[in-house]
């Protein structure tokens, strides 16, 4: 069976099948809570990221998709800092089975243990260019880890990539050809750059694919440069990117301009490259005629890992569209959902 | 004196359901770390990193407003301690 985990600004939603075809609605979890990330540790145990203007931001973890307990020892800033943890952005499990999260304030947290304890990671919480960091509309938030070995990439919207190549005792900036979102101001002493989202290749893992805020980027060497590669997209906006890693196939989420931020024309749908970004195109038909004007947010579009490979993307209209062959043909889901944050499939 | 705690239905689940919680405590502190020591999930969700209470958290004991910071209002066997959330909307 798939189960899509759908976390919106109000709940989590789940959708099961056993075919990918036909989808029955579970229960709601987390009522009330915003639900951020989803993701699984090494053990095999399900971790939710909740969170909430009024009672901060934790972490869940579950045997079953079905039973959820919040965990007594979530990642936060000790009170010197004077930072504070307003939400978990992502779970990155590590090849030496510890997890990462990614989360706003912008920082980053290892676990050890499955989820069930958190500490901060000073190699890049307390980075020398810190004081200059300055958050965008979403926040000042660690949203996407990759990892290789001892080397961790961590993109932090509107300040940009930190890579480490020591397993994150020690981060540099890499963002050498991008082009900034912010001129540094007098006084100030680093440009921002806005990263919305990272892929990479398992197979060389500095092949990483960049969705930035200001447009479509590519780096062969782990970030040492980084060309841009738009051809054939309306817009090089947009916050999701993911790839079948079995194909090299890349879907992104197009978006007008950034003071815009609907479809293009209110043509919604998802892109798709299959020379690595060189160019790109409507991926696959099933996408709706009439206008929609729901995007798609950095962390709503996910893949399910079978073959061929479900691709499911949710949007802030409350919308989930999935394709269970690769991309190829689209249909939209049972259901319609507060604004969709995250979605994550899970196999049995 | 035996106090009882309101909760937000929001936070139950960190009290494994429970929305009342009765605690044995001589003063509101005391309440308050005996709460937090039943149900130690609470307290990143009532109070921030610094120890204070989350400032879109309001708490009342017996009616009365209390940030829980310096002058704290007396309980009595029966007292409430209500945890609320700020109103927020339109």
């Amino acid at each position: 069976m798939t189960t899509l985990l759908i976390g919106t600004d109000k709940g989590a939603y789940a959708l099961h099948s056993d075919d990918r075809d036909r989808w029955e609605a579970g229960k709601p979890r987390f009522p009330g809570w915003r639900v951020t990330a989803f993701g699984t540790a090494p053990d095999g145990t399900h971790l939710a990221a909740t969170a909430s203007n009024w009672y901060g931001a934790t972490i869940s973890r579950s045997p079953d998709l079905e039973a959820w307990e919040e965990i007594e020892d979530g990642p936060a800033y000790d009170a010197a800092s004077g930072r504070k943890l307003k939400q978990i952005w992502t779970f990155h499990v590590t090849g030496d089975a510890t997890v990462l999260a990614g989360v706003d304030e912008a920082g980053l947290f290892r676990s050890s243990d499955n989820g069930v304890s958190w500490d901060p990671v000073p190699g890049l919480n307390d980075h020398e260019s810190r004081p200059g960091w300055q958050g965008g509309g979403g926040g000042l938030c660690a949203h996407h880890v990759l990892s290789d070995g001892d080397r961790v990439w961590v993109g932090i919207s509107s300040v940009g990539l930190f890579r480490s190549d020591d397993g994150g005792a020690s981060f540099g900036r890499f963002d050498q050809g991008v082009t900034p979102v912010s001129t540094a101001a007098e006084g100030a002493d680093m440009d921002g750059w806005c990263v919305h989202g990272l892929v990479a290749d398992p197979a060389d893992a500095d092949r990483i694919w960049r969705q930035d805020h200001m447009g479509m980027y590519r780096t062969i060497n782990g970030g040492e440069s980084w060309e841009r590669i738009e051809n054939g997209l309306p817009s090089g906006f947009g916050f999701a990117i993911r790839r079948d890693h079995a194909t090299g196939r890349l879907f992104n989420a197009p978006i007008d301009k950034p003071e815009n931020r609907t479809p293009v024309d209110g043509r919604f749908g998802v892109y798709t490259s299959d020379d690595d970004g060189d160019s790109w195109h409507v991926a696959g038909t099933g996408w709706p005629d009439d206008p929609g004007y729901g995007i798609v947010l950095r962390g709503a579009m996910t893949t399910d890992d079978k073959d061929p490979l479900g691709v499911y993307v949710g949007t802030t209209s409350g919308e989930v569209w999935g394709s269970a062959d690769g991309g190829g043909e689209w249909r939209r889901l049972p259901g319609t959902y507060p604004r969709i944050l995250t979605v994550a499939a899970f196999a049995d | 004196m035996r106090v009882t705690v309101d909760l937000p239905s929001m936070l139950t689940r960190a009290t494994d359901g429970a929305k009342h919680v009765e605690v044995e405590a001589s003063d509101v502190r005391g309440a308050i770390e005996t709460l937090l020591v039943a149900h130690p999930r609470l307290r990143p969700h009532l109070f921030d990193e610094a120890g204070a209470l989350r400032s879109n958290v309001l708490c009342a004991v017996d009616d009365e407003p209390t940030r829980l910071e310096h002058h704290l209002p007396p309980i009595s066997d029966g007292s409430h301690i209500i945890f609320v959330p700020s109103v927020a909307g339109g």
